[in-house]
């Protein structure tokens, strides 16, 4: 009863967990402008972060040590340092949007101006990260993030043309008047907000500082395989709401506000509240991880005592780590950078960046000392193989198509 | 940090790519492709505006939600035309510049009625700026089929 009970709360708090700023953002943007046109992108990146997160939980199950540790030992100190850099650059980014991201929500509760309430966001992320337990934070704000589901129930609600949208989504039927090139942008930028480094990373790290064993192998793969799909039909959800009340109207998202006005005018205010409780936990506890993970990767690169399961005072630089990057951004958020621009340039970082992050992890997987007989099969090295090659190919075009779609516009 | 430096020069590299865009048009279709930006983003903030007051009106928005979402359409508007506004157009385009720019203030105007619906929270009010909002839609929507159909 107890393991169903861990196997239960582990899939909720992944569902609850999936969505981040970058997904809020981005799915409704695409939703507006393409309908579900762009859904495999979603599809095929909920898929990937599925196969490497299995594979990096897999190696935390099997080593009792963390990724970065790991790549530095088995590719050196240049190749991980590559690594490093690469993920460490996309989570600091990613951590400044969804620190925007909670003062934007909370904005949009209170009408409260936002540089108002992004010192305060700062503390409260820094005090959750130094004093609350670990378990007690990825379980209650993975818990509360899954107040996002409303967005499905206001999906069905909305009662769009189902026929229509499977068309869309099926044929990938890219709207008469946009242009291939913008289409591209937008699909790698979801494939980036759905594949971003840092969940895999704080998913194996989280791994590791709970102590997991081999006898949890059943409950990580149960969180991958079945919270992470159920949070991307999430992301599916925002883009279907975005598709049917937006679309129409030709509104292009560049607020969090407009992500939900489709539930409003579904489910009317409770809908909204729920939302924007779902807004919160989602922004918050994607802070939250964001923020250790980027104390995880250089604690771990550096062999530094790391992690929340030791007293602050025996993980000093972990802590120096995560109180700098947290001041960090709120110096960068209070010069009035908006927190959508923000977002929308950490999901493509994201996406350049997949090569460098995922590639270690493979080669890792497939580390015969580390894994023993839980080593890669053929499965999972052929699925990890295409994803290489697709997050290759992503990589190469994004910064391209960044620049010659003018971001999107 | 090389990626940090690629990154970095790929993001203002896009940034001061939309700013070129925005700066003194030195050809028709680089304001061709400016006017029809601009007037897509009042149609953008004109549809949010008129989905917020309808919401309002149905009683499915809090007040907050509604002040957030109208000053968010307001602010993007704003910046749309700021950035419109700012370059000069070529000879063969004064005439449709003046008709854009013409519509980008009242469209501007009627987003700032619609703030002040929202804010001051009064059912007659919004449905005034409902109308008001839908009707510039429209005319939006006009202007911008105009220009897209080759301008003057």
């Amino acid at each position: 009863m107890k393991k169903l009970f861990s196997i239960a709360l582990g899939i909720l708090t992944a569902i609850g967990g999936f969505v981040d700023i970058g997904d809020l953002v981005v799915n409704a943007q695409v939703g507006a402008r393409f309908g579900l046109s762009l859904t495999l992108a979603v599809v095929v990146g909920v898929l990937g972060i599925c196969v490497f997160a299995e594979m990096a939980g897999r190696v935390a199950v099997c080593s009792q040590r963390a990724s970065f540790d790991l790549i530095r030992e088995r590719l050196g100190p240049r190749a991980g340092l590559l690594n490093l850099s690469a993920s460490l650059v996309v989570t600091v980014l990613t951590f400044i949007a969804e620190i925007g991201g909670v003062a934007l929500a909370l904005t949009l509760a209170s009408s409260v101006n936002d540089l108002l309430i992004i010192p305060v966001i700062g503390l409260l992320v820094w005090l959750v990260l130094w004093r609350a337990k670990f378990s007690v934070m990825e379980n209650v704000v993975g818990l509360l993030g899954l107040a996002l589901i409303v967005f499905a129930v206001a999906f069905w609600k909305l009662g769009p043309d189902w026929g229509h949208l499977a068309h869309q989504a099926v044929l990938f039927a890219k709207p008469g008047d946009e242009d291939w090139l913008t289409y591209a942008y937008y699909a790698v930028a979801l494939f980036g907000a759905a594949m971003t480094p840092y969940e895999v990373f704080f998913f194996s790290s989280g791994g590791v500082e709970e102590r997991w064993s081999l006898t949890d192998l059943a409950t990580m793969r149960a969180n991958v395989f079945i919270g992470f799909p159920l949070g991307g039909l999430l992301s599916i959800a925002i883009a279907g709401c975005a598709a049917t009340v937006l679309g129409p109207l030709d509104v292009n998202v560049s607020a969090l506000s407009q992500v939900g006005l489709p539930v409003g005018v579904a489910l009317g205010k409770l809908g909204i509240a729920i939302v924007l409780v779902g807004f919160v936990a989602a922004t918050f506890g994607a802070a939250c991880e964001t923020g250790l993970s980027a104390g995880y990767s250089l604690g771990q690169y550096f062999g530094w005592q790391w992690g929340k399961y030791v007293k602050p005072g025996e993980a000093t630089r972990f802590h120096l780590v995560i109180l700098g990057v947290t001041l960090l951004a709120v110096a960068v958020l209070m010069t009035g950078v908006d927190p959508i621009m923000v977002t929308e340039v950490s999901v493509v970082a994201s996406a350049v960046a997949l090569p460098l992050t995922y590639f270690p992890i493979l080669v890792v997987a497939n580390d015969k000392d580390y894994m023993g007989e839980h080593t890669n099969g053929r499965t999972a090295n052929a699925l990890g193989v295409v994803y290489l090659v697709l997050v290759t190919l992503a990589s190469l075009a994004a910064l391209p198509l960044l620049v010659v779609t003018g971001m999107g516009s | 940090m090389l990626l940090v430096l690629i990154l970095a020069l790929a993001v203002s590299a896009a940034l001061g790519g939309c700013d070129w865009r925005q700066g003194t048009a030195s050809s028709t279709s680089t304001w061709d492709e400016n006017a029809d930006r601009v007037l897509a983003s009042f149609r953008s903030s004109l549809g949010t505006a008129e989905i917020v007051l309808k919401a309002r009106l149905e009683g499915r928005l809090p007040d907050a939600v509604a002040v957030v979402a109208v000053r968010d359409a307001v602010e993007y508007g704003d910046k749309a035309s700021r950035e419109f506004l700012v370059a000069s157009p070529p000879r063969e385009r004064r005439q449709a510049d003046q008709e854009v720019s013409r519509a980008c203030r009242t469209a501007l105007g009627v987003l700032h009625v619609a703030y002040g619906a929202v804010v001051e929270g009064r059912r007659a009010a919004w449905s005034t700026a409902l109308r008001t909002a839908r009707t510039e839609l429209h005319r939006i929507s006009t202007v911008r089929h105009v220009i897209r159909g080759g301008g003057e």
